[in-house]
């Protein structure tokens, strides 16, 4: 090293950081370094964080390819490197990337796919709460039961996509799945929720997503603002399906116990 | 400068890592069906607000102890340590209680950028005492002692003033921090830096050894050049089982106890019961070593 100070030394670290993960070609640390490894670190930064992303976007990886999508991977890398210590935040801007991405033009429904992948990553790593049954709803005084609000539960995403998505997602979850898709153009409305152990996916019933996501303004509210789109729109069906598969956080503040 | 605490340590027997493959079929084994001291995680891997590797961890940190081996604190960043990441290792410590907590003499993380790699710190004393003052800030933090190990090396900056020992002595002196002596990477950058790891060990600070760390690594041509790259995909190699044993006469010669081993793989990663295997192997030496007490040639 030649600049033996503190700044230095962040001066010399930034330089390495940029050239490692690809945004400057200049090696200007050739001098200051012995030993044959240099390639060794840029090598592991790219690869390791590619995989990390290969991860984070398996269905989108399959439907691309491991060479198309391990290059894509050091153009996203390169303009939105992580941020934190923890790769379980890294990624979130991969979907708005591939839209903007023109070797990807000719797949329109892969940032949604990708999308729906980041959102399950999002549910299965988000918090837990204890989700909301219809004997809860039932145990509560009736003057309570009428004005209680349902809220999502906290791991809870809703994705409105012009493609099938989850059909497609689902369809690379099994040995021949591809086999019997049909994918064309058309709109569908998914709900990713973790109420336990496991991410759930559903298919909504057009008008669903936005019935779920007006239901914190009221019951009425929210089936006015299903029906405006969707007038044979059935709440009813729709909140007993949500009930029993645990899509609301029960509003009953926890307690100490876990 | 922290002080040791009373809290018990690791037990001084072999541990493995901890991966998700491996969840069920511990559980499943039990405290009592598995030739498994101890586990460590990378507490990365633990970072998200809940979901099942919390659900796992929680259950078999209720039978096992447990090191968190951090690779994202960036102790050797000259602009410090961030502080969200260390809030959020110092949630982890706090809801887990693990026996130890270490990370590496390393930066991976600059300028608002993180690396996911462990690079390498320039042998200065400018460089010393910034890393110093980083152990002394997450310390005071997570108010325990933590340990620093030894890394893997690929290469070296020009302009060293002291030995990777040397200033691995000071940092335990100037902040109390403990070692984790990790025999593979002694292996894998003398190898590549064409230095003697018999030497390197020699000058060790084995006093304060609080952990052992084993692995296999890879002999790749890099850009012509033949180089040992730390995978984490194999095996303890044979040449790496020998400095373990030597280092364990060392500690024994000098009046220490077994230290806990905990044997690495993170590529390739094997069943259960072939990474046990290799865990017996550390398991044999740490007793046999100990039985031989005075009647070794060295
Ligand atoms: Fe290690």
């Amino acid at each position: 090293m030649t600049d033996n100070t503190v700044a230095g030394l962040a001066a010399l670290q930034q330089r390495f950081a940029r050239w490692a993960l690809g945004q400057t070609e200049e090696v200007d640390f050739v001098g200051l370094i012995e030993g044959p490894g240099l390639w060794v670190h840029r090598n592991t930064v790219r690869l390791t964080l590619g995989d990390a992303l290969g991860d984070l976007f398996p269905v989108t990886r399959q439907v691309v390819g491991d060479d198309f999508f391990l290059r894509a991977a050091k153009d996203f890398l390169r303009q939105e490197p992580p941020r934190a210590a923890t790769l379980l935040h890294w990624g979130g801007g991969y979907p708005a990337f591939l839209e903007q991405y023109a070797p990807a033009a000719d797949l329109p429904y892969l940032p949604d796919l990708a999308r729906l992948e980041w959102r399950r990553h999002l549910a299965l790593h988000g918090p837990e709460a204890t989700p909301l049954t219809a004997a809860d709803l039932a145990a509560l005084p009736p003057e309570q039961a009428d004005d209680v609000t349902l809220c999502l539960h906290p791991t809870a995403h809703l994705l409105v996509s012009d493609w099938p998505v989850l059909d497609l997602w689902q369809a690379h979850q099994t040995e021949n799945g591809l086999d019997r898709l049909t994918f064309a153009r058309g709109r569908q409305e998914i709900l990713i929720v973790r109420p336990h152990a496991m991410v759930e996916l559903y298919a909504l019933p057009a008008g669903g997503s936005g019935f779920l996501a007006a239901l914190d303004q009221g019951l009425a509210a929210a089936i006015a603002a299903a029906m405006v789109e969707h007038p044979t729109f059935d709440a009813g069906a729709l909140l007993g399906l949500a009930l029993s598969q645990g899509w609301f956080r029960s509003p009953v503040p926890e307690t100490g116990a876990e | 400068m922290i002080s040791a605490d009373a809290a018990p340590g690791l037990p001084r027997r072999a541990g493995i890592g901890l991966k998700p493959q491996h969840y069920a079929d511990i559980l499943r084994a039990g405290p009592q069906g598995l030739s498994v001291g101890w586990f460590e995680a990378h507490p990365e891997n633990y970072m998200g607000a809940g979901g099942p590797p919390h659900r796992w961890l929680t259950a078999i940190r209720e039978h096992w102890p447990l090191s968190l081996h951090a690779v994202g604190l960036s102790l050797g960043s000259a602009e410090g340590v961030d502080p969200a990441h260390l809030t959020r290792l110092k949630a982890l410590v706090d809801r887990y209680q693990p026996q130890m907590v270490s990370d590496h003499l390393a930066w991976s993380q600059v300028d608002g950028l993180y690396l996911n790699d462990l690079l390498p710190v320039p042998l200065t004393a400018t460089a010393r005492d910034v890393f110093a003052d980083n152990i002394d800030r997450v310390q005071a933090a997570l108010k325990r002692r933590i340990l620093i190990e030894n890394p893997s090396v690929y290469l070296r900056w020009t302009g060293a003033e002291m030995t990777e020992t040397d200033l691995l002595a000071d940092l335990v002196r100037r902040t109390g921090c403990g070692l984790l002596l990790d025999v593979n990477n002694v292996a894998v950058s003398c190898g590549n830096l064409g230095a003697d790891p018999v030497a390197y060990l020699r000058d060790f600070p084995m006093q304060a050894v609080e952990e052992i760390h084993l692995a296999g690594h890879a002999v790749r041509v890099v850009e012509g050049q033949m180089i040992r790259l730390d995978d984490h995909g194999s095996p303890v190699s044979p040449d790496v089982w020998d400095l373990f044993a030597l280092t364990l006469r060392w500690m024994r010669d000098r009046g220490l106890p077994p230290p806990p081993t905990l044997i690495e793989w993170d590529t390739d990663v094997p069943s259960l019961s072939r990474w046990q295997e290799e865990a017996v192997q550390a398991n044999h030496l740490l007793s046999s070593v100990w039985q031989q007490e005075g009647t070794d040639d060295r």
